[in-house]
């Protein structure tokens, strides 16, 4: 390991080179793809992934002791603005951009046990290293380097669709809700300190937030499952979705956002960071609906209309707005499928039809969609039907299951029973 | 499609190239006196924006009007950052509200007020 005392002037040129190299690299590597749209969305998720994730990550080096930086110029929360940017730049679209076809666990290998290795205790004072500072490295590159590696990579080339929404709403919400209310604090005052807070607010927030996350993330999950696309319009959908969380408001992530900054803001004690929710009606009005006329409107000449003015942008229908109606087929043999299907009829779902078959696994079916889901899932989906608080369980229930089954692999678990007609 | 006016874009790369130089020399004066923040503070602060606002520049013509008024927004906002360092922070936390102005403009504002201004600045 290298252990030198580098002069103070070189340490100022080389947090210049930290921010700008990486800069400069990015604008270069980015003008040769300048073509190639994907890639250049790939890029940039990179980077906000990365942008959100070293933040995180770093707040827990510094908590922990494993590091911490030097100096008072651009600090957020003991991290210098710049060698935070610079790194989510180098470390995610440039990475990216310049190594295409490298495994990124061999990209990062050598520069975690070379570079860092070799240079980390030679910085002072513009980072301290601290004991296990070596341990906190590889959760850096782990949690956020290699994973916005992936996701540009995999943006680009259109794969691993699940995942790349996956990581597109894990970065999103450290981005919204950790950096931005960090951020909010540092501007206009305040601080994380919950233990500060009653610990009954914090317990009653919770649910809350957690019922705001499920809004959210089901949103995600839909423009997935049912569009085939992710959240982000630079890597947009490819069919217009209005089922789940959206047959209730047009906006449920906007929603969700805004909601859990209120949450945030209640138990944190921090009216700005609660105000931050009116930013996220600002964007709706100024850049969402924008979008609506000239991206929705455009791809989807028969369907967005209709949807427009059936489903509200913000205050949630209490019942479900369904243009076709989807099919429950149940086998009335079975008691629990019975009195599922039992208990459905008797609240009366929008747009369902229920069915009996016997033999068959519990299916749903929506004719707009090419696949059916069965079991727990078709669960969840059917409870979409009810009402909107029936529709935020049955969107929790899509959230745990649909991901297993897609980890399990979906074929081999699908569960059997005669082919619904 | 919709652009800026040249002489839109000459104005603002002028008024942003003013206020990199003005931050430069505020800089060099600040260096001399022993003070090393505002150099360590430059790169992010002054020549970030810069780049981001020349980007903005010398990107092609727009599809809709909206968008090239919200490209215009983003600019001066940019131009914003870099010439008034004191509420730098606030202003990029309030970028978002440069995309409700627009979007209010081009909905709320009456026809004859907004065509002339719309014609001042975009081709």
């Amino acid at each position: 390991m290298i252990d030198i005392d580098l002069p103070r002037e070189w340490l100022w040129a080389l947090r210049w080179a930290l921010f700008l190299g990486p800069l400069a690299a990015v604008l270069l590597l980015g003008a040769r793809h300048r073509h190639e749209p994907r890639v250049i969305v790939g890029g940039l998720f990179a980077f906000l992934f990365g942008f959100a994730m070293i933040f995180a990550t770093h707040q827990l080096a510094i908590a922990a002791g494993w590091w911490r930086y030097g100096g008072d110029v651009l600090m957020v929360m003991g991290l210098p603005a710049d060698i935070w940017i610079g790194g989510a730049i180098l470390f995610g679209p440039v990475l990216a951009f310049l190594f295409p076809t490298i495994r990124p666990l061999y990209l990062v290998l050598p520069i975690i046990l070379g570079l860092h290795g070799m240079v980390f205790s030679s910085l002072d004072p513009l980072v301290m290293a601290g004991p296990f500072w070596f341990v906190g490295v590889v959760l850096v590159f782990l949690v956020a380097h290699l994973p916005a590696i992936h996701l540009a990579r995999w943006t680009a080339r259109g794969e691993h669709l699940a995942w790349r929404a996956a990581l597109l709403a894990l970065g999103y919400g450290f981005l919204a809700f950790y950096v931005l209310p960090s951020v909010i604090m540092l501007a206009m005052g305040g601080s994380w300190n919950l233990g500060a807070r009653p610990l009954w607010l914090i317990l009653a927030g919770l649910p809350v937030l957690a019922a705001c996350f499920v809004l959210g993330l089901s949103a995600v999950q839909m423009f997935v499952v049912h569009g085939e696309g992710t959240p982000i319009p630079l890597d947009p959908t490819k069919r217009l979705v209005r089922t789940g969380v959206f047959a209730y408001l047009i906006n449920p992530m906007q929603m969700s956002s805004a909601l859990s900054w209120i949450v945030i803001g209640v138990m944190i004690g921090n009216g700005w960071v609660a105000s931050a929710a009116a930013m996220a009606w600002v964007f709706v009005a100024g850049m969402v609906r924008w979008h609506h006329r000239h991206d929705l409107l455009q791809r989807f000449p028969d369907g967005w209309p209709a949807y427009r003015a059936n489903v509200p942008e913000w205050l949630p229908r209490w019942r479900p707005w369904v243009p076709e109606a989807s099919r429950l087929v149940f086998d009335p043999e079975q008691v629990r499928q019975a009195a599922f299907a039992a208990w459905l009829y008797r609240r009366d779902p929008v747009g369902l039809n229920l069915e009996a078959q016997p033999g068959v696994v519990l299916t749903y079916r929506d004719p707009s969609d090419a696949r059916d889901f069965t079991a727990a899932a078709s669960v969840g989906k059917a409870l979409g039907h009810v009402n909107f608080a029936y529709a935020l369980l049955g969107a929790a229930v899509l959230l745990v299951v649909l991901p297993l089954r897609h980890l399990r692999g979906d074929e081999a678990y699908e569960p059997k029973g005669e082919p619904v007609t | 499609m919709f652009r800026l006016r040249r002489s839109i874009k000459l104005a603002l790369a002028l008024t942003i190239g003013s206020g990199v130089a003005a931050r430069f020399a505020i800089m060099v004066s600040a260096l001399s006196g022993g003070d090393p923040d505002h150099l360590l503070s430059f790169p992010l602060t002054v020549i970030f924006p810069a780049i981001l606002a020349g980007l903005l520049l010398a990107t092609r013509a727009t599809r809709s009007r909206e968008g090239a008024l919200m490209r215009l927004g983003t600019i001066i906002q940019l131009a914003l950052i870099i010439l008034l360092p004191p509420v730098a922070l606030y202003l990029a936390l309030g970028l978002p509200v440069v995309f409700l102005v627009v979007e209010l403009f081009e909905t709320r504002l009456p026809q004859p007020l907004r065509d002339p201004i719309v014609r001042a600045v975009l081709a």
